[in-house]
């Protein structure tokens, strides 16, 4: 029911455009000017590692962080135009990783997109001010569908 | 009044002798006294100087006429002069003093002896009379008379006093207006009886009357209060005052007697008193309201306490108060709440056992009040205390003691009616206050353990949901991107591997993780089976701590192992199962990576294996909780480590079933923490 339910969680200014970008691109290019870049930040390896294999084959350039210091390290760095984030992280969690973001003008246009397996998602997606919100465990169609509307609702 | 007495015997035996004319001179150029001879029938028979002097004749006008001119006409006519004749006649002699008359009529007082004479056979041949003017002796003595006079009509007109005289055995000789007013009997009822009648029949059968005779007599004088008892039979509230009276040789001649009517004046104390109690009363009712007005804010037993210990105090100015409850095995007394007390003396959370010898103990013990004025009283109770007086008012809800009020006084002191009423009514209200209080404090405390039961199992499904629903979202993903890559025609053995080796990881943490749930289930209800058997923990630590330094290359692992065997009889699964949380939660708790300890050492009777990490530590105080089921120590949460809480207290229980210890130390929040096992020897372990 959860996984139906996420996608309702999707914030109505993320609109879809529709249509994705072709796989055989994705496999041969790596991260550069021409490519949209994603975040993932996930304290689970299994996660991390799984978004970051689906979003590259969806042709986006990629990077992740196990955490919200380790993100908010990479933020200046690689200048993502969108942040796929977890919320229960060790060392900085994804609200602490919001709220640092808020205060800082690089990262505060930045589209974030949420997800997590806390119980109280749906009565906290509200106060994030976030894009998005999908509980996990998540569709990944749903996530990447997702991604795509905020990252072509920000370009 | 012996020359007088045996000066004329003397001169007239001369005259009778005829033979002394020179006592006759001597007796006739005495001026100071008349001194005669009467025949024996009273005529003149000589004369001498003084008598002329006296009495204003000279001899020739006087020898021979009767001796009876010198008296008063009203003597004269009652027969004074022959009666005295009389008496000396057959007495020898006779003495007198009275009013004479002079030739010139006028009078004066005069003191006379007269003697009989009688010749050497015996035969009365004439009487001698010697007369003293006593007039100015009498003057001083009629101006006494007045002043007695003047007293007795001041002691006779007094209203208020009665003021009478006893004799020395209690007969009333005289009365005053006061006392017939006071008592009601006339002069010529009273006088003659005995005083007792004034006295209640109580009293006279007690004996007071003749008590209160014999104090005066012994003390001079003596007051009393009390009853007395009028001539009609009522009753007046006295003031007497009895006071001996003594001659100069220090003979009791007597007793004056004033007695005062305080009925009255008694009246008015009484009322006063009364206004005194009442006033009191309202006073008691007025603190006893307030105390209860206080005691229905309280709602913790404490609280209730507090105020009924400082309302005890204040009521009755005591030293210091303490209140104490009877701890929840009923065995002993738990002070609760100490004012005034030296902090080595008495203070809060102290406990004295029922059989302890103080009076809060005592009259717990007895559930009786216990007033002790002085130290003298209950010397036994006293010896613990340095106080001088106590009073301790246990309160009682039916037959049960629910506290015990002391209050302490520097100074001896004995409460009256009023003060140990107000006590025991405080106390009353006191008892049902408590009630009510531990009542709310049961209720309060229920419903916060309700809460904290319903909190907590919010917090264990918010918990396990986020735990279990992590590896379903690493399964489910990489199920799905797997799917994807197919779809796609990017099929590739490797990657098609990795995916389900990442599945089949995920898949491995649902089930340990369904497994711990089910481990605190089965050692909740006993299920848990050990399969115990002699083993050296060297090797299975060797090869855990190898496991993780393969799977963790964030930290640093260093193993530090026994060099003698470390024999022990465990089951090998659970020992396992125990270390290997012992090392993820090391890993787990230290997210930055670091370095992690594992010793392992073996002593004479047992077996100790720590791990000690260099992460997160442990706030002051969490030792134990950590080994709760679903305790976590709040930094772990504010760290944002995911976890249930449920593996330390699994290694609790098996530790302690397999007979060992297991314990938790920290320097503190971000200085590391160190587990440790202790496992007996098998050699010590018998069986």
């Amino acid at each position: 029911m959860h996984l139906r339910s996420s996608s309702a969680l999707v914030a109505p200014q993320a609109t879809c455009h529709g249509g994705r970008h072709s796989g055989a691109t994705v496999l041969d290019v790596g991260p550069g000017p021409s490519l949209p870049r994603v975040l993932v930040v996930d304290d689970e390896e299994p996660i991390r590692s799984t978004l970051t294999e689906a979003l590259e084959l969806e042709g986006y350039a990629v990077r992740s962080a196990s955490n919200g210091l380790e993100a908010f390290e990479l933020m200046r760095r690689f200048r993502p135009g969108a942040i796929v984030l977890d919320l229960m992280m060790p060392v900085m969690s994804g609200w602490e990783f919001l709220e640092r973001c808020r205060g800082d003008h690089t990262c505060s246009a930045t589209p974030v997109l949420v997800i997590s397996a806390y119980s109280k998602l749906p009565q906290e997606a509200a106060k994030l001010g976030v894009k998005a919100c999908i509980a996990k465990p998540f569709d990944l169609d749903v996530l990447l569908g997702a991604v795509d509307r905020i990252v072509r609702a920000a370009a | 009044v012996s020359r007088l007495e045996t000066t004329p015997r003397h001169l007239l035996r001369e005259h009778q002798s005829q033979d002394s004319d020179l006592f006759r001179l001597l007796v006739d150029q005495v001026q100071d006294y008349a001194i005669f001879l009467l025949t024996t029938d009273g005529h003149i028979a000589s004369w001498n100087a003084g008598a002329e002097r006296l009495k204003g004749y000279v001899a020739s006008e006087i020898v021979g006429q009767s001796f009876e001119r010198f008296y008063t006409p009203e003597d004269r006519a009652a027969g004074r002069p022959q009666h005295l004749l009389g008496i000396a006649r057959t007495a020898g002699r006779v003495e007198d003093e009275g009013w004479r008359v002079r030739k010139d009529g006028t009078r004066f007082w005069a003191d006379v002896v007269i003697t009989a004479l009688r010749n050497d056979s015996g035969q009365l041949v004439g009487f001698a009379k010697v007369t003293r003017d006593l007039s100015e002796r009498r003057a001083v003595e009629a101006q006494l008379y007045q002043s007695d006079a003047r007293f007795r009509t001041l002691v006779e007109s007094i209203k208020d006093y009665a003021i009478f005289l006893l004799a020395p055995n209690g007969t009333v000789l005289s009365w005053n207006v006061g006392a017939a007013r006071l008592k009601g009997y006339t002069e010529a009822e009273i006088v003659g009886s005995s005083f007792e009648r004034f006295y209640t029949p109580e009293d006279r059968a007690a004996g007071r009357p003749a008590r209160l005779l014999a104090a005066a007599l012994a003390e001079g004088r003596v007051e009393d209060e009390g009853w007395r008892v009028r001539k009609d039979g009522t009753r007046f509230w006295a003031d007497v005052v009895i006071t001996a009276l003594v001659d100069e040789g220090g003979r009791l001649i007597g007793y004056a007697k004033v007695t005062r009517d305080l009925t009255e004046r008694r009246q008015a104390e009484m009322d006063r008193a009364t206004r005194l109690a009442v006033e009191r009363a309202a006073d008691r009712a007025r603190r006893l309201q307030l105390a209860t007005a206080a005691l229905s804010a309280v709602s913790r037993p404490e609280e209730a306490a507090e105020v009924l210990t400082d309302e005890g105090l204040k009521a009755v100015g005591a030293a210091a108060g303490v209140l104490a409850f009877p701890t929840s095995d009923g065995e002993a007394l738990e002070v609760v709440h100490a004012r005034g007390y030296e902090p080595d003396e008495l203070g809060a959370r102290q406990i004295f056992n029922s059989n302890a010898p103080n009076p809060i103990a005592q009259a717990w013990r007895t559930a009786e009040p216990l007033f002790v004025p002085s130290r003298e009283d209950a010397p036994e109770v006293m010896a613990s205390s340095r106080h001088a007086a106590w009073a301790v008012v246990p309160m009682l809800l039916g037959q049960r003691v629910v506290g015990v009020l002391g209050l302490s006084f520097d100074e001896p002191r004995a409460l009256d009616e009023e003060e140990r009423g107000f006590l025991l009514a405080l106390c009353e209200v006191g008892a049902q206050a408590l009630d009510r209080a531990a009542v709310y404090d049961a209720e309060r405390r229920a419903h916060a353990e309700a809460q904290a039961a319903v909190h907590a199992q919010d917090e264990f499904l918010s918990i396990a949901s986020h735990e279990l629903r992590t590896p379903v979202a690493a399964v489910k993903a990489t199920a799905q991107l797997a799917q994807r890559a197919i779809q796609r025609g990017q099929f590739d053995a490797a990657r098609t591997m990795r995916h389900l080796e990442t599945i089949a990881r995920a898949t491995d943490r649902l089930t340990a993780l369904v497994e711990d749930l089910l481990d605190v289930s089965r050692l909740r209800t006993g299920q848990l089976q050990l399969r115990p058997e002699v083993l050296d923990l060297r090797p299975l630590v060797e090869e855990t701590v190898a496991r993780y330094r393969a799977t963790e290359p964030r930290h640093d692992f260093r193993l530090a192992l026994t060099d003698s065997p470390a024999i022990v009889t465990a089951d090998p699964l659970r020992v396992e199962q125990v270390l290997d949380n012992m090392l993820s939660n090391a890993v787990k708790y230290t997210p930055a990576g670091g370095q992690i300890e594992v010793r392992l050492a073996a002593e004479s009777d047992g077996v100790t294996l720590t791990v000690k990490d260099d992460g997160i530590g442990l706030p002051p105080g969490q030792e134990t909780r950590i080994f709760e089921a679903f305790g976590r120590a709040p930094n772990a949460a504010i760290h944002q480590i995911p976890g249930l809480g449920l593996g330390l207290s699994i290694c609790r229980e098996l530790i302690e079933s397999h007979g060992g210890r297991i314990w938790a130390s920290s320097p503190g929040e971000d200085q590391g923490t160190t587990i440790g096992v202790w496992l007996a020897s098998a050699a010590d372990r018998p069986g």
